[in-house]
């Protein structure tokens, strides 16, 4: 059970992107975490959903993505839900930033960013639906193995 | 409304470098205007290009797309992007993506231009180097050796945990190993047919032993681990020839379980200079890093053609196995034994299916004591602290990790008395970890949550896993010695303030402890933590640059001489400028005497501008200057001090800081350190 849970649902719009992230840093800062560490998850809030504009919605802005911040003993957990197309997996994949750099290919990127200030990324299809979960530890605790 | 992505040329310099100052966000919002500056830039022949980042407050993949695509052209025109003063957020960026080798970032713009004129920042690496994969290493080389040391630590852990075949994977082990060495040669030798593995060599390897050679060096391999050739007792003649021949100075033996099954040749140095203890260490680590991935490839061969149970059984194994590359991989990125220590534990417990594990290390004391645990009370550590003698030396006369019942029953008389804590908290296997043949520590894991008993290989695994930690603690103690030798810096600087001024004897440490406590209570992250200690011991440093006559003064001077004492922040600060390892510590230098509504000095700077750790020895430091003697006037009580903090929060100092360090006097938090505290961090 989530301990505290923050929603949140914006329109699949560029200009929304500023409110996402001001709106998770927020969250972050109260609950605690460093400076580095609220922008991590700032920024990965923010590329999940560009994410989602460009590629799920194929940049339509009249669709919706709803967001979730919800904090339990040890983690709090950015979900970000959109009912555009699925995600192609083979993004999940790619780790190799000199690769990325290599082929130029800009949409791998985002998840590395989003791998790199993260702990944890959980991705299912459900009902039609993409659902990312990124997951942060809070300070001090130790992640569970 | 989001903020538009602002772009100004702000400098031109006579030799055609070109600085813009960006503000704004760089996401898929301002992806295209900095992408069409690029693009003109190089339509229009401009390819030394200085960013000022200042105004910059995000920068996504799209933003960082843009710039990895237009550097690589800009590049071959011999030009450049230089980033000048980046946020820390935005470095974050640039840290996280592993991009800060490629990319060349400057402090100011000054700096930035100079570099277009070779100054002194340091070179980038070039795309090929980066995609070779010595980023790590040639970025870490020059930050010293034990850093290096990590990254190829982590480069091996990623080869091994890699989905490729052995070969490969030992080919490329060997290679990254003799690159980065800079050995004559490597050689990776299969000494059982059973193998069915080729030699893999890197450098200019000796001819590919023959068979018969192969047998000899079968023979003359001690059980031992690494083995300097000169070392090795009863070589046999033929072996000793080739290898004088052939200069050969190290063979490990490659056991993947008891009897060797092949070995590493390990040549001399290109450049003909000895090996480092570092470098032996890291021999060490290799082998078994080796050994594992053997052990690996071994049980895989055996999977084959067993029947589906037992070759289930065997793959589980595997999996566990791969596993502990991710161990090695975790241990080298903690980089601090602080972090290590609960990293180990956390993939000890789950690769043992425990729920509990602890780590003793050894301590000036000469004894061991509890430097971490997992799913033990706090109250329980000091119980399992062991003296030098009785059962740590039965441990360390082991070969490798022990069943408490087996020990339970080889010891005598008092020392019996010694396991009985680990019986009561459930430790079911303890383990040496040596380094360099002195026992350093000992790791206990819990019972099985099944269970079922500690098998045979599962011990040999527990051996190895100790092994890799063994190396990983004493590599980062190696690099938190480096640090000490700052804090003795740190400690010469402090004495040189205390002879000149009496009255601020004592003022440093007790500030300093003050912020500790402080700093526990705020639960800061370990850098800004450390930061903050070392801000709090040097606040004053500044004072060395103030006349004596004015530090003396015993009351009432001029408006002069108080604006000569305001001066110490900023003497602090330039006093401490060329000390990279004090870099952010200076802010609490400069800042510590700013107030939150920007009413202080020397910055006027208010609420969050002041760096955090000056707003916290803002606090401390009003404290203890209250609750001492000063030259002018006794010591006043400390609930005067809190009532002067109480009643300037806000004005003076943060709010939040005041109210939690008030807390902490009022509980009774601030008393305990008078007593005397050992004060480990700097």
């Amino acid at each position: 059970m989530a301990e505290k849970e923050y929603q949140f649902r914006i329109k699949s719009a560029i200009s929304q992107l500023e409110k996402v992230r001001k709106w998770a840093a927020y969250i972050a800062r109260a609950l605690g975490f460093d400076e580095r560490a609220v922008f991590e998850i700032e920024l990965s809030t923010y590329e999940a959903c560009a994410n989602v504009i460009e590629h799920a919605y194929a940049n339509n802005p009249n669709n919706y993505i709803d967001l979730k911040i919800s904090v339990e003993l040890d983690r709090l957990t950015v979900t970000i839900r959109d009912e555009g197309g699925a995600f192609e997996p083979a993004s999940l994949k790619e780790k190799d930033i000199a690769k990325i750099i290599k082929t130029e290919q800009d949409g791998g990127l985002g998840m590395y960013i989003i791998e790199a200030c993260m702990d944890e990324i959980l991705y299912r299809r459900q009902a039609g639906r993409n659902i990312l979960e990124l997951i942060k530890y809070l300070p001090r605790a130790a992640p569970h193995s | 409304m989001p903020k538009e992505l602002k772009i100004n040329l702000s400098e031109k310099t006579p030799d055609g470098v070109h600085v813009f100052k960006v503000a704004g966000t760089l996401g898929v919002e301002g992806s295209a205007g900095i992408q069409g500056l690029l693009d003109a830039c190089l339509k229009e022949k401009v390819y030394r290009i200085v960013l000022d980042l200042e105004d910059v407050d995000l920068i996504s993949s799209a933003g960082m797309g843009a710039f990895l695509s237009a550097v690589g052209e800009l590049r071959k025109k011999n030009g450049d992007i230089i980033f000048a003063k980046m946020q820390d957020r935005i470095m974050t960026v640039f840290r996280n993506l592993d991009v800060l080798d490629y990319f060349i970032v400057a402090d100011d713009v000054a700096k930035a231009i100079d570099r277009f004129r070779g100054g002194e920042l340091p070179r980038p690496l070039t795309i090929e180097e980066l995609t070779a994969g010595s980023a790590a290493e040639a970025g870490a080389r020059e930050a010293g050796p034990a850093r290096a040391l990590f990254s190829l630590l982590a480069a091996y852990a990623d080869i091994l945990g890699a989905d490729a075949g052995l070969d490969r994977k030992l080919s490329q082990i060997v290679d990254v190993t003799a690159n980065y060495l800079a050995l004559s040669q490597c050689l990776f030798v299969p000494l059982n047919d059973g193998l069915g593995l080729e030699p893999a060599a890197a450098r200019d390897a000796v001819p590919v032993l023959n068979e018969r050679d192969r047998s000899v060096l079968a023979d003359s391999l001690p059980a031992e681990k690494v083995s300097a050739v000169e070392k090795l007792p009863a070589i046999k003649k033929e072996l000793a020839d080739w290898a004088a021949k052939s200069d050969v100075r190290f063979l490990l033996p490659l056991g993947a379980g008891q009897k060797p099954v092949a070995a590493l040749v390990v040549g001399g140095k290109k450049d003909g200079s000895p090996f480092t203890n570092e470098e032996r260490r890291l021999l060490r680590y290799l082998q078994t890093s080796l050994e594992l991935a053997l052990e690996c490839y071994l049980l895989s061969e055996r999977a084959v053609g067993e029947p589906p149970g037992a070759k289930k059984k065997i793959e589980r194994k595997l999996m566990e196995m791969e596993t502990l590359f991710t161990v090695s991989r975790g241990l080298a990125e903690a980089l601090e034994t602080e972090k290590m220590l609960p990293t180990f534990l956390m993939m000890a417990t789950g690769q043992f299916s425990t729920d509990r594990a602890v780590i003793l290390l050894y301590t000036a004391g000469g004894g061991f004591e509890a430097r971490a645990a997992r799913g033990i009370d706090d109250d329980a550590l000091p119980k399992l602290a062991l003296p030098p003698e009785g059962l740590a030396e039965l441990i360390a006369a082991q070969t490798g990790p022990a069943l408490v019942d087996t020990l339970a029953r080889t010891l005598e008389g008092r020392d019996r008395r010694q396991i009985q804590p680990f019986l009561d908290e459930g430790f079911a296997a303890l383990a040496p970890m040596r380094f360099k043949n002195s026992l350093i520590g000992i790791v206990g894991l819990g019972a099985k949550i099944s269970g079922r008993d500690f098998e045979a290989d599962e011990l040999r695994l527990l051996g190895a896993l100790v092994d890799l930690a063994a190396v990983s603690i004493e590599t980062a103690r190696l690099l938190e010695k480096t640090r000490k030798n700052y804090a003795g810096l740190v400690r010469a600087l402090i004495s040189a303030i205390e002879a000149k001024d009496k009255f601020t004897r004592g003022h440093t440490e007790r500030v300093t402890r003050y912020a500790a406590v402080l700093a526990d209570e705020a639960g800061l992250d370990e850098d800004r933590r450390q930061n903050l200690l070392f801000g709090a011991v040097l606040h004053d440093v500044g004072y060395l640059g103030v006349p004596e006559e004015i530090l003396r003064m015993p009351d009432g001077i001029t408006e002069e001489q108080l604006a000569e004492l305001r001066r110490h922040p900023l003497i602090g600060v330039n006093i401490l400028k060329d000390i990279p390892f004090l870099k952010k510590a200076a802010d609490a230098v400069r800042h510590h005497h700013e107030n939150y509504d920007g009413s202080g000095y020397p910055d006027g700077l208010a609420g969050d501008d002041i760096p955090l750790i000056a707003r916290i020895v803002a606090v401390v430091d009003t404290f203890d200057a209250i609750t001492t003697d000063r030259r002018y006037r006794k010591a006043n009580s400390k609930e005067e001090a809190v009532e002067e903090i109480r009643k300037n929060r806000g004005k003076q100092f943060d709010p939040a800081i005041a109210d939690a360090f008030i807390r902490l006097v009022e509980n009774g938090r601030l008393d305990v350190i008078k007593a005397k505290r050992p004060h480990r961090e700097v």
